[in-house]
C-alpha cells in the first residue's frame, strides 16, 4: 500500500509491468495488490480510452505499441473483469481498435484477436464447464450467476456464525482473513449478487481494536453508495459512516452540491432529497454524526457568504431532523443539548419548535419569547467568550431562518412595541456583529421605512410615487446583500398582504430588481408562496397578487 | 393474444438456432430482421410485465415451447420470460458466442456494436453492451470468489458445513432444478425414464475422473428442493441405488464425511451403504506375512479406507452411530465374537475403530 502516491498521471509502462506482474491473477498476494490499485486502474484506462477514442488503429499501435498486450492481460484477470465499471472502460477500449473496415493486415489480426478477447469474456467454451451447462439447458451466465450466489451464501454463513461465537468458540475469521476478505470484495462491491456479503462484512466487525476491515473497500462502498450501484439497508450504511467518516462528509457535500447546482428546487423535492439522503436519521440517533454534517454546512456556508440556497437546505434539515427525534423508533433519544451544545436550553426550546406546530394567533408571543431569549442569549458577556457565543446563537438562528420569514412577515401588521422586537431580530439575522454599529444603522433605516408601510397599509388606493421615498431610503442603505435582502423582504411582504398592494405590485418590483436581484425574488416568491400553503392562511387575495408577481417574473426572465 | 403466442415460439426456435452450428447458413438480412424480433420481444416485455395473467400465459407457453424444443434440438438453451425481456442482448450473446457463426457475420457485428461510436441506436446499444458486460462479470466474480474462499487453507475443522465446494454445490442445485422442470411437462415421460437420460447424459459427458459425477449426484442428493412433491430427489435416489456397481463406483468416489450425512438422511441409502461396507469387508482376507487386512482383487480397497469409512459413520449423527455399531456388533457376534486379532475382519475393525 506504500506507493500509492508515486504512481505517475499517465504511465503506460507503469500498467504494463503491473500487469505482467498480476499474471492471471492467481496467488493471494498479486490478486490483492490488484483490488487494492482497482481504483488508479480504472482512472488510467478511462484516459487511455479518451485517447484512443479519436484515433484509428493502426495510429494507436503507433503511439502505444504496448497497448494491446495490456489490455490482453486485464482481460485475463478476473479481478479487474469483476468490476464493472473497469471492465466497461476495458471492453470500450478494445472496441476502439477494432477496425469496422480494416486497411491493413495489423488491423485485421488486430479485429480476430478482440474477437477471440470478447468471445472469451463472455463464453466458457474452454473451460469443463460448458458440457455441463447446455445439457442442462442454461447459459453460463445463469450458472455463474447461481455460482455466485452459493459462494455468497456460504461466506455469509460463515460471517455470521463467527461473529455471534464471541466467547465460546474461536474465531474462524481472524482479523487478517477479515481484512483480506474485505479486499477481495472491492471489485465486487457494485455486483447486487455479492451485496448480502457486503453487508455481513460490514455489520459483522464491531468489536473495538481499530479498523480491521480495509480503508479501500469502505472507500469503495461510499462511492458505490452515492452512484446508488448498490443497495444496503440503513443501519449498515449508518454504521459505515460511523466507522469511516469520508464516507459520512462525501455525502454531506454531494447532498449539498445537488442543492446548490439546480437552484430551482421546489421545498417538497429537496425535503425528499434530504430525506433520501439518510442524514437526517442518522444525525438524530448519533449527534456526533450531526455534529460533522453540521461543521461542514458551516464552512459552506460562510465560504458561499451566506448563499440563500444552503441557509434553505440547513433550515429543511434540521425539520427533518426534530421530526426524526420526534417520531423515530429509537428507544434512548439523545436531548436537544446533545446537538447544540453551546446554546442555552430555553433558546433551543423556543427556536426549535417549528412554525407549523404554532397556532398562527400565537406567533406574535412566540416572535417575542424568541427575541428576548436571543437578546438575553446574545447580550450575555459570562457566556464564556461573547464572541463565541453570539456566533453560535446566531448560527442556531440560520438553521430555524423559518422564523426569521414569519417575522418578516408579521412585522408590517404588528403593533408598536411587537414591531421594534421583530425589526431587531430581522436586523440581527443579517448583522450579527454590530462592532461597526453596522446592525444599529440597519435598524434606524428599516424603522423608518417600517413605519412607512405601516402607515400606507390599510389604504386601498396606492400609487408608486407613495413608496418612492421608502424605496430611495432602502437603495441607500444596501450595501451589503444583506440589508438588501431585508428591504426587499419587507417590501414583497407589503405587496402581498396590504389592502392596495396588488396594484403597484409590478412596478414595485421593477423597481426594486433593477439591481439583478431576480433570482433571489424568485426564491422569496417560492419561500412566500410555500408558507401561505403549509400555514393553512388563506388569503386570496395575497395567493393572487403572488401568483401575479410569479408569472410577470417568468416572463421576464 | 394467440398471434403473440405464435411469435413467442417463433422468437424461441430464433434463439435456438442462434446458439446452434445452424446459424452457419445466416446472411445479413436474417440477422437484421433477427434483432428487429428481439425488440419487438423486448417491447413486449415491457407492456406486459406487470400485467400478471399475460405474463403467466406467456410463462406457461414457454414451458411447453422449451420442451418440444429440447426435443428437437440436441443441446437446447431453455428460454425464460425474464430473457425476453433482454432479448436482444441474449441473442447479441448467443450469436457472438457461437463459433459457428460465419466470419463476415461476426464481423458486421462487432463492427455495428461498437460502444464508443453513437449513431442513431446509440442508446440501445450501450444497453446490448451491458447485458454482455453483466455475463462477463459474474464469470470474473465467481473466480474472485472462489479465490476468497480458499483464504482459509484447512477444512478440517470444518463439521458439516460447507461439505461441498461451492462449484458442485451449484451444479447439483441445478441438476435437480432442471429434472423438476422437466418433470412438470405435462407431456413427459415416465419419470424414471428422465432421471435415467439425464444422468446418462452427465455420465457421457464426463471428459475428467467419474468422482466429479458422483459429486454432483451427491450434490443433488443434498440439495434444497425448490418443491417437496416433485419426488425428484426420491428419483435420483432410486437411481443411484438401482444398480450396484454404480453404487460402489459413487461411495469409492465421494468423500466420506458426505456419505455419512447421506446415510442420516436417507434411511435407505444408510441400509445400501452398510450393505456395501459389509460386501467389501468380508472380501478381504488376513495376510499374514506383512499382518494387514488386504483386498484380493482391488488394491484401492484397503484397509485404511474401510477402517476411516466406518468411523466417519461412528462420528455422525445418533441414527447412523446407533445403526452402524449395531451391525458391527452383530456382524463380530456371527463370525464367533473372537477378541483376537486376524481371524475374524469385524473384531479387528472394531479393535482398530475404538484404538482411534
Amino acid at each position: 500500500m506504500a506507493q500509492q502516491s508515486t504512481i505517475p498521471a499517465f504511465c503506460l509502462e507503469y500498467w504494463q509491468n503491473k500487469a505482467v506482474e498480476w499474471g492471471q491473477a492467481t496467488t493471494l498476494a498479486s490478486q490483492q495488490d490488484v483490488c487494492l490499485h482497482l481504483q488508479q486502474l480504472k482512472d488510467f484506462l478511462q484516459q487511455i480510452f479518451q485517447k484512443l477514442q479519436h484515433m484509428n488503429t493502426t495510429a494507436a499501435i503507433k503511439t502505444f505499441p504496448l497497448v494491446g498486450q495490456l489490455l490482453g492481460r486485464l482481460c485475463w484477470n478476473p479481478c479487474v473483469v469483476a468490476d464493472e465499471e473497469s471492465q466497461r472502460t476495458l471492453l470500450q477500449c478494445l472496441w476502439c481498435l477494432y477496425s469496422a473496415e480494416p486497411q491493413n493486415a495489423i488491423e485485421l489480426k488486430a479485429n480476430d484477436w478482440i474477437q477471440s478477447m470478447i468471445r472469451h469474456l463472455i463464453s466458457d467454451s474452454e473451460t469443463e464447464n460448458n458440457s455441463f451447462i447446455q445439457i442442462l439447458g442454461y447459459t453460463s451466465e445463469e450458472y455463474h450467476s447461481n455460482v455466485v450466489k452459493c459462494m455468497v451464501s456460504s461466506l455469509v454463513t460463515e460471517l455470521r456464525e463467527s461473529c455471534c461465537n464471541g466467547i465460546h468458540m474461536p474465531k474462524r475469521f481472524t482479523p487478517d482473513r477479515l481484512h483480506s476478505l474485505s479486499v477481495f470484495c472491492i471489485p465486487l462491491v457494485t455486483c447486487s449478487e455479492a451485496a448480502p456479503l457486503i453487508e455481513a462484512l460490514l455489520t459483522c466487525c464491531e468489536s473495538g481494536s481499530g479498523e480491521t476491515l480495509s480503508a479501500d473497500f469502505l472507500k469503495a462502498v461510499g462511492t458505490a453508495l452515492l452512484q446508488k450501484k448498490i443497495g444496503l439497508q440503513e443501519t449498515v450504511i449508518i454504521g459505515l459512516w460511523l466507522r469511516y467518516l469520508p464516507s459520512l462528509e462525501n455525502v454531506t457535500l454531494h447532498l449539498i452540491e445537488t442543492v446548490v447546482s439546480i437552484p430551482h428546487f421546489s421545498p417538497q423535492e429537496m425535503e425528499s432529497l434530504i430525506n433520501d439522503s439518510l442524514l437526517p436519521k442518522a444525525s438524530a440517533r448519533h449527534p456526533h454524526i450531526f455534529m460533522i454534517v453540521d461543521t461542514i454546512f458551516r464552512n459552506i456556508l460562510l465560504e458561499s457568504d451566506g448563499n440563500l440556497l444552503v441557509q434553505t437546505l440547513m433550515q429543511m434539515f434540521t425539520r427533518s431532523l426534530i421530526q426524526a427525534l420526534l417520531f423515530g423508533e429509537a428507544q434512548d433519544k439523545p436531548p436537544l443539548k446533545a446537538f447544540f451544545p453551546h446554546n442555552p436550553q430555553p433558546l433551543l426550546m423556543a427556536l426549535l419548535k417549528h412554525p407549523s406546530d404554532v397556532p398562527s394567533q400565537v406567533w406574535p408571543q412566540h416572535l417575542l419569547c424568541i427575541v428576548e431569549t436571543l437578546k438575553v442569549a446574545v447580550e450575555d458577556k459570562d457566556n464564556g467568550g461573547s464572541q463565541r457565543g453570539l456566533f453560535e446563537n446566531w448560527f442556531l438562528l440560520v438553521h430555524c431562518g423559518d422564523w426569521v420569514d414569519i417575522a418578516a412577515q408579521q412585522l408590517i401588521a404588528s403593533k408598536a412595541e411587537t414591531s421594534e422586537a421583530l425589526l431587531w431580530l430581522l436586523a440581527f439575522y443579517h448583522h450579527p456583529n454590530n462592532e461597526n454599529q453596522q446592525r444599529t444603522k440597519l435598524l434606524a433605516a428599516a424603522r423608518k421605512v417600517c413605519d412607512h408601510l405601516k402607515v400606507l397599509f390599510s389604504s386601498t388606493t396606492l400609487s408608486l410615487s407613495h413608496l418612492q421615498t421608502s424605496l430611495d431610503l432602502a437603495e441607500a442603505n444596501s450595501e451589503e446583500s444583506g440589508s438588501k435582502y431585508l428591504f426587499n423582504q419587507l417590501f414583497l411582504n407589503f405587496l402581498l398582504f396590504s389592502a392596495g398592494g396588488q396594484v403597484i405590485a409590478k412596478d414595485v418590483v421593477h423597481l426594486m430588481t433593477h439591481g439583478n436581484l431576480l433570482n433571489g425574488i424568485s426564491a422569496m416568491l417560492a419561500g412566500a408562496e410555500h408558507r401561505l400553503n403549509s400555514y393553512g392562511l388563506m388569503d386570496y387575495k395575497a395567493h393572487r397578487t403572488l401568483k401575479l408577481l410569479q408569472e410577470h417574473l417568468k416572463r421576464k426572465a | 393474444m394467440e398471434s403473440i403466442l405464435q411469435n413467442l415460439n417463433g422468437m424461441a426456435e430464433l434463439l435456438a438456432v442462434a446458439r446452434s452450428e445452424y446459424v452457419s447458413h445466416w446472411d445479413p438480412e436474417t440477422v437484421q430482421r433477427a434483432f428487429q424480433w428481439a425488440t419487438y420481444f423486448e417491447h413486449l416485455h415491457g407492456r406486459f410485465r406487470t400485467n400478471t395473467r399475460v405474463h403467466k400465459a406467456l410463462a406457461d407457453r414457454l414451458l411447453s415451447i422449451n420442451e418440444s424444443l429440447r426435443n428437437t434440438f440436441g443441446l437446447y438453451r431453455e428460454l425464460s420470460f425474464k430473457d425476453v425481456g433482454h432479448c436482444r442482448g441474449v441473442l447479441l450473446a448467443s450469436l457472438l458466442s457461437n463459433p459457428a457463426l460465419p466470419k463476415t457475420l461476426s464481423d458486421t457485428l462487432f463492427a455495428r456494436f461498437r460502444p464508443c461510436c453513437f449513431d442513431t441506436t446509440g442508446q440501445r446499444d450501450q444497453s446490448d453492451l451491458n447485458h454482455l458486460i453483466g455475463i462477463a462479470r459474474l464469470k470474473a466474480a465467481s473466480k474472485v470468489l472462489s479465490h476468497a474462499l480458499k483464504l482459509d487453507g484447512s477444512t478440517a475443522t470444518k463439521p458439516y458445513l460447507l461439505l461441498l465446494d461451492p462449484e458442485t454445490e451449484t451444479k447439483g442445485e441445478m441438476v435437480l432444478k432442471s429434472l423438476e422442470t422437466w418433470m412438470r411437462c405435462p407431456s413427459a415421460g415416465p419419470r424414471d425414464k428422465l432421471v435415467d437420460i439425464l444422468f446418462a447424459q452427465l455420465q457421457q459427458d464426463k471428459i475428467n475422473n467419474r468422482s466429479d459425477f458422483s459429486k454432483i449426484v451427491a450434490a443433488v442428493l443434498l440439495a434444497k428442493q425448490t418443491s417437496t412433491e416433485s419426488g425428484a430427489v426420491d428419483l435420483a435416489l432410486k437411481w443411484l441405488l438401482s444398480n450396484r456397481c454404480q453404487l460402489q463406483t459413487f461411495c469409492l468416489g465421494v468423500p466420506c464425511a458426505l456419505l455419512s450425512e447421506l446415510a442420516h438422511r436417507y434411511p435407505s441409502f444408510r441400509c445400501a451403504y452398510l450393505e456395501l461396507l459389509t460386501k467389501w469387508a468380508r472380501s478381504m482376507e488376513y495376510d499374514f506375512s506383512c499382518g494387514d487386512w488386504r483386498h484380493g482383487s482391488s488394491p484401492e480397497l484397503n484397509w485404511k479406507e474401510l477402517v476411516d469409512r466406518f468411523m466417519y459413520l461412528l462420528e455422525g449423527p445418533t441414527l447412523v452411530k446407533e445403526a452402524t455399531e449395531t451391525a458391527l456388533c452383530a456382524l463380530k457376534a456371527d463370525d464367533g465374537d473372537f477378541e483376537v486379532w486376524g481371524i475374524s475382519v469385524w473384531t479387528d475393525l472394531l479393535i482398530a475403530l475404538k484404538k482411534m
